[in-house]
Formats: C-alpha cells, structure tokens, sequence
C-alpha cells in the first residue's frame, strides 16, 4: 500500500496544493521555513491523527488565513483505491475514510502505519521514561490492534483506583472494599499489558542487537531491559506487591506503581546508554531502535510502514548515513525524505525530487 | 424573561437534553395551549406522587399495592433474581416474556469516578433477600459488561457468599448478537464469544 496523491488544503503553511508520489523514495527539499516538514506532517497526520509535537494543538494545525484544513488523500493498494479525508476545525478533527464517517480509529490506525524519523528522537533515550513508552507502545500496537483497548482500559481503572485512594484518605474507609476488587482489576489488565510488552520484546531484542552492530564498527554489547517492580508472570505475587504499598497509597492519594512506572534500559558493554553514551551514540542508538521495528513489522506483517525522514540527513556522520540509506535501499517501502539541500543524500534509484517554496510544490 | 430562562434550566437537566434543546422545547411549549400545558404538568406531578419502588425489588410500582405486580404473582419463579442496574434494563428483560423470575433493581452501578458509592445503590437489600432461610437459589447478573458492571458484581457475589454460602451466582453469557453478520460485531466481543464458544 502506498501513498499516490495528497490534496492539501490550509494545512500550516500549505494552502492549496495537488501532488501525486512516487511509490519508491520521495525527496521534499527546499529552505528552512518553506513547509517541508509541514508537508511530511500532513502525512504523518492522515496515518496518526497527532501532530508530530505533542503540545502542538489543532489550531496550530490550521492556516492562519483560514479557519479549516482539510486533507484528502488517496492510497493505493494492488488494485483498489482507499481515500481519507480529514477535516480539521479549531475545536475538532473529523475522519472520513472511503466515504464513511464513522469509522473505528483502532483499526483505521491500525491499517495505515508510518514510522517518522526526526532529530527530536533523541528524546526517546535521553528524556524521561515516558517518550519510551510512548515509542514501545506505539510499536506494540503496530503489531497488535487490541494492545490500544488493553491501554484505554488501564487508563480507566487506574483513574477509578486514584479516586478510590483519594476517598480513603479523605476518611471514606466504606471504598476499603472497593479497591480490594479493583486491585484485581487492576491486576489483570496490567498482567494483559505486561504479556503484550514483553512479547514483543521478547522478537524484538534479537533484531535490535543485530541492527546495532551493522550500524557500528565498535564492538558493542547492546541490550535492553524491562524495568518494572512486579514479577510480571505471577498474578499473586503482584497482588501481594500491590497491596504491600497500599499504605503509602493512600498517603499520596493515587498509585504508586504498576505498568505506567515502568521503564526500557538500554544497555551498552553494561553500561546505561542514557547516562554513558555519547551523544553519537545515543543517536545511532535511536536509529537502530526505529530500523528494527521496521523489520520486525515487516517480518511480521509481511508489509512495510510508510517511513518518513525528517531533516535526518544532516544528523547523521557518514557511515551512519551510509548505512542508513543502504537499507532503505534494500526495503520495500514508500519513503519521504526532507533535506534543505539535495546533494545531502546519497544518490540511489527510484528518487523523485519534490521542491517547496513557501508552501507551494514543483516536481523537478 | 426570567421565567423562560427558568424553564430552560430545568429543562437541560435532563438526560440527553443539552441547552439548545432546552430551548428548543421552552419555546414549543411557550405556543402549547394552557390545557395543554396542564395536562402535561399533572402528568409530571402524578409520578412522585403515585409512584414509588417495591420494598423487595426496587422496581417502579403503585403506591396503593404492598408489592409490585411482579414479586407478588405466585406463578412466578421464586428461586432466580436476575440482577439489573435500571428499570429500563427490567422492562427489556419482561418484553421478551420468556424468564419467568425475581428481579432486583440496583438503580445504578459502583462508580467511584462518578461518586458513586456501596451506599448510592440498592446493593444492602440484596444481600437482606438472601440471607438465612431465603427461597432464593440463583443469583443471576445481567450487568453492562464493562468496569464498573463488574465492579458491583464481583462486590455483590463477595457480600452474598459471606452471609449464604448454598446460593449459585451466574452471570449473563457475553456474545454474538443473534441475526448479526460476523464481520461486523466489535472485535472484542468476536474474542470473548470464541473464547466462551458451547
């Protein structure tokens, strides 16, 4: 499945343009500040439904001059056409997929995959805990459409297990018997989310290891570990730990442990990579962690996400540029690449060169 | 227009009526005729006044009868209570006419994110109706499946079993809708049915 044509109208910058893509490598270049990541968002957008900054709102999305945006785009897939539209309005966005509105978000986002490179991912090893989760359990559900449900749900009985904390702090000592029911509860989802992460990681680990060492010449021992306080196979062993903290619990008014706590090590020659790798390192690092959920999808699935590049190039040294694009070489999938200048990038077959000016494109 | 603008308050508080719709029926019934209108006002009153819930079920019934119509027909099942969160749940269940059992009412479900508590809900008289020499066999829960369903129904089941340990607690099978295409039921209710399969 591939992206053939985007019609962007007042998305950011880009007030109204038609382009159709190459099904290969597409190369958007241009000067800062012209729209090229603008326009490698707008695809990012139709395939997640978030703006690349988290803390960007849907305002921010929209064309200063307008007071809507609307992407339509058309994605081929052997031979029959699917076609997305997306409205964005200051208050919400609206998804129209193959003419129907009412679409069910999981599986649409399930269907639709893009992986995004960008110099903030950094990020995912230096900041905290919560950027890795959110790559882990972005990845996971690449893999498993019902790891969303397991997280939603979690979501909801942690809140109802913070209120309930809350009230017996506040002397409601009757909610007492309630929490002991949502402790199962909340065992149980939590032991769903462990199976689902460490399943994934248990196929993962091997390929990352292996992408690590392909991308280095150093002799690296890389490795990653699940960071977490329970003995995530034994349902009694993590309701005793849950209810050994109960008391400091109610202290603090909310939970104080569980999947939301834990944390992904990454470990190099048995060091902590966050805290001893250079900064070189932690970027080879973070492209070898997107490269093998790549493949993992891909062995997986049997299909390729859509990737997309931005400004990645003038990140990079050489030989990680090199071997960067060696495998997009090898890989058969739709690729967006943003670069300010097109002798950036290594020349390889199958490119098509996009060039944006303020916000208007021109095939060359 | 204080007196509208009263009207319309008290109309967006119920259910499902947000203030545009509020409005909407302020000004409908600004055009309705004054018998009209007192009609539809003694129709309102009449519901507290006449109405009130069963000392055993919790269903709606007559405030002239001891018992509603359902636990004092002695044709009826004594041994099964299905449980149900509202009267409209009852209703669903009588309409189909093929269970032939007590109810019990709970008016409403365990939600501590909706500050509703144990004391909120009619869960003490439950646990009354069975305890020490009770007619009562089967419990049966016919709750939302969803959190705060099992929430109150493994709280029930807990409280039941501490004061009558001889009773069968069931719970409603969770399912392919009867009639439905299969590519179209929701994906984990697919699961749960392959999963529970006869």
């Amino acid at each position: 499945m591939f992206l053939k044509n985007i019609k962007i109208n007042n998305f950011r910058n880009i007030q109204n343009e038609d382009i159709n893509f190459s099904k290969n490598i597409n190369i958007i270049y241009g000067d800062n500040g012209n729209g090229k990541t603008n326009l490698l968002e707008s695809i990012y957008y139709t395939t997640s439904l978030k703006p690349i900054k988290k803390k960007h709102k849907l305002i921010h999305l929209i064309n200063e001059n307008s007071k809507a945006s609307i992407i339509k785009s058309t994605f081929e897939n052997n031979d029959y056409k699917e076609i997305i539209k997306i409205a964005i309005t200051p208050e919400k966005k609206a998804l129209i997929y193959n003419q129907n509105n009412n679409t069910n978000i999981q599986s649409y986002l399930h269907k639709f995959k893009s992986v995004l490179f960008t110099p903030d991912d950094l990020m995912i090893i230096k900041g905290e805990p919560q950027k890795r989760r959110d790559f882990f359990n972005k990845a996971i559900f690449h893999l498993n459409q019902y790891y969303y449900s397991n997280l939603i749900e979690y979501n909801k009985i942690l809140k109802t297990r913070n209120k309930i904390l809350k009230d017996i702090a506040e002397g409601d000592k009757r909610q007492l018997a309630i929490l002991e029911i949502i402790n199962e509860q909340f065992t149980d989802i939590s032991l769903k989310i462990y199976q689902n992460r460490i399943n994934y990681l248990i196929n993962y680990i091997p390929i990352l290891i292996n992408t690590v060492n392909q991308l280095s010449k150093k002799d690296f021992l890389p490795y990653l570990i699940y960071k977490t306080d329970f003995n995530y196979k034994n349902r009694d062993d993590f309701l005793s730990k849950l209810k050994s903290k109960q008391k400091r619990e109610i202290l603090y008014k909310r939970t104080l442990t569980g999947p939301h706590f834990d944390d992904y090590k990454i470990i190099t020659n048995d060091k902590e990579i966050k805290f001893f790798g250079s900064q070189g390192e932690i970027r080879l690092f973070t492209l070898a962690m997107k490269i093998a959920h790549i493949i993992y999808v891909k062995e997986t699935t049997n299909n390729y996400p859509i990737l997309l590049l931005d400004d990645i190039s003038s990140e990079l040294d050489s030989n990680r540029k090199e071997f960067l694009f060696n495998f997009l070489k090898t890989i058969d999938s739709q690729i967006f690449i943003t670069t300010t200048a097109i002798n950036h990038i290594p020349k390889l077959e199958n490119m098509d060169f996009l060039e944006i000016k303020n916000g208007k494109t021109n095939w060359k | 227009m204080v007196i509208v603008e009263r009207l319309i308050n008290e109309l967006s508080k119920l259910p499902g009526i947000g203030r545009k719709s509020a409005m909407r029926l302020a000004f409908h019934l600004l055009n309705q005729s004054l018998d009209d209108l007192t009609d539809l006002s003694k129709a309102i009153i009449e519901v507290p006044m006449n109405i009130k819930e069963c000392d055993i079920c919790h269903n709606f019934m007559d405030k002239k009868d001891n018992v509603c119509s359902i636990c004092s027909d002695n044709k009826r099942n004594k041994e099964k209570v299905v449980v149900i969160s509202t009267v409209q749940d009852l209703m669903a269940i009588e309409e189909v006419g093929h269970y032939r059992g007590q109810y019990h009412v709970l008016h409403g479900l365990i939600s501590p994110l909706k500050g509703i508590g144990i004391d909120d809900i009619r869960l003490d008289s439950l646990v009354e109706r069975v305890k020490g020499e009770s007619e009562i066999k089967e419990i049966i829960f016919a709750l939302t499946p969803n959190t705060d369903g099992e929430t109150t129904s493994i709280y029930l089941k807990n409280s039941i079993q501490k004061v009558n340990n001889n009773i069968k607690i069931t719970q409603i099978a969770k399912g392919v809708p009867i009639g439905s295409e299969i590519e179209y039921v929701d994906k984990m209710t697919l699961m749960k049915a392959i999963e529970n399969r006869t």
